[in-house]
């Protein structure tokens, strides 16, 4: 699993959405350490995090309970966690375990963007 | 030397711990299924985190049945006794009695002993108030009940480490053949319903509608948060499988988990006619077979049983599998008793009436 951070690179807003964009399987080997790093993204409020897992092949319990911490971390903070690029594969087990009533899921980092509904300047 | 030594002690200390968590938690959990009127039920576990022979996990089931339907030794098996159906007010008032039998499977995310000691927790919180229901006239066992007020304890807990736990409970109540279920999370559950003259048997997989034990808090909002109840006239010769994510992983050849199911539903719809505990067998160790030749090269049930073991061993199935595993399978096993439908009791409930695929 490499995963890699940026902020978005929308003119006004792109200091306030932090995208993180996972790749390979998220699962018990590699929790921690994207744990971690949802921490350090949702430090401040108000946190508005993307997890992009276009990249994603596989999930496991571990790697949901782990996004289901960060997405509370996030409306702690005053903000939310989203998700977005979701392949089949994942997204049934979004939907078998019924987490897709706890995210809000886009099928784009766009539209995830978008759905903070923040103005550029 | 002392350093290798040292090292020695170390293992040897976490082989004994590892034995230590084992035994207690097996320790915990049902000795056997109970002998409950009507019923044939059987379960297994076994965990992917292992030391030696000895293994802990995070997958839980758990029985809890009445002392009004517990058979005795002296009890015809497949029948309910006069005892049994005796004036049992609760049956007039509402679909879930004090009595129904209820059981609980159970996954905590994650494995090993962190999720060992979880599954420990989450199991003593649902049994507590289980019990507690089942002293409340005015709810009875109410498996969505007790979901949301095992939520309501273990919420806090599980947020502060970042876990959370699936379960799928239900109440069947052998009068009026009424199963009460409520999947929060769970993998979804197999209903094998029984040929009946000319209408043909087939299954079907009971979804969750409710999020997982700690993901949403009380204050969310009750229709996003609560899995519903679901109602089944469960009656004889039909079949429930409630099994852990960890059963279906191996099936899953396609990296699709809809594929993963529908080839689920084929097996067992194959295999409903064994007792329970030849088809927990039969699940458990051939659960990474996609291709399985198993049922038309064996028509007995011995047969089965001893080609499910023989394949575990080929299969090096000694080896712990790669992830926790639970199966519960219970049947109706009742002779027929001629209840009338619980839709006439209870005009007002949805009670499930699959349509033949």
């Amino acid at each position: 699993m490499d995963y890699l951070t940026s902020n978005t690179v929308t003119g006004g807003v792109s200091d306030q959405i932090k995208i993180v964009a996972l790749s390979g399987s998220f699962d018990r080997s590699n929790a921690d350490s994207i744990r971690q790093k949802l921490i350090q993204v949702t430090a401040k409020p108000p946190a508005l995090v993307i997890v992009n897992l276009s990249r994603v092949d596989f999930i496991d319990s571990t790697g949901l309970a782990t996004l289901v911490y960060g997405v509370k971390q996030a409306r702690l903070m005053k903000g939310d966690l989203r998700l977005c690029g979701l392949k089949s594969s994942t997204r049934i087990i979004f939907e078998l375990t019924r987490m897709d009533k706890v995210f809000e899921i886009f099928l784009t980092e766009q539209d995830a963007i978008h759905s903070f509904g923040l103005t550029e300047n | 030397m002392s350093n290798l030594h040292t090292q020695d002690q170390v293992v040897t200390s976490l082989h004994k711990e590892i034995e230590l968590a084992h035994r207690v938690q097996h320790g915990l959990l049902p000795q056997a299924p109970p002998n409950v009127a009507g019923l044939d039920i059987g379960a297994a576990l076994q965990s992917a985190y292992r030391v030696g022979e000895y293994g802990v996990g995070g997958d839980f089931y758990d029985f809890l049945p009445s002392r009004r339907y517990m058979l005795t030794s002296n009890d015809h098996a497949n029948s309910l006794t006069g005892d049994m159906l005796e004036d049992n007010p609760s049956l007039n008032s509402r679909p879930v009695t004090n009595d129904a039998f209820t059981f609980i499977v159970g996954d905590i995310c994650g494995k090993g002993l962190a999720a060992s000691i979880l599954m420990s927790m989450t199991r003593i919180v649902l049994r507590m108030v289980t019990l507690e229901l089942r002293e409340n006239t005015s709810t009875g066992v109410d498996p969505a009940i007790i979901i949301d007020h095992a939520n309501s304890i273990l919420y806090d807990e599980f947020s502060n480490i970042g876990v959370f736990a699936t379960v799928f409970v239900g109440s069947y109540d052998p009068v009026t053949q009424l199963l009460v279920y409520a999947n929060a999370g769970h993998s979804p559950a197999i209903y094998i319903q029984a040929q009946r003259g000319e209408t043909c048997g087939y299954s079907r997989l009971l979804t969750a509608d409710g999020t997982p034990l700690g993901v949403l808090p009380v204050s969310e909002n009750a229709s996003r948060r609560h899995p519903k109840n679901h109602y089944l006239h469960f009656r004889s010769g039909d079949v429930l499988l409630i099994g852990t994510d960890g059963l279906l992983g191996g099936l899953d050849q396609s990296g699709s988990s809809s594929a993963g199911y529908d080839q689920l539903l084929k097996r067992v719809e194959t295999i409903a006619d064994y007792p329970a505990h030849s088809i927990v067998e039969y699940m458990i160790n051939r659960s990474d077979q996609p291709n399985d030749d198993i049922i038309s090269d064996h028509h007995n049930n011995q047969e089965l049983v001893e080609s499910s073991k023989l394949n575990r061993d080929q299969m090096g199935h000694s080896n712990p599998p790669k992830d926790d595993q639970a199966l519960v399978v219970i049947k109706n096993t009742s002779e027929l008793l001629q209840s009338p439908h619980p839709a006439q009791k209870f005009p007002n409930l949805d009670i499930r009436a699959f349509q033949n695929k």
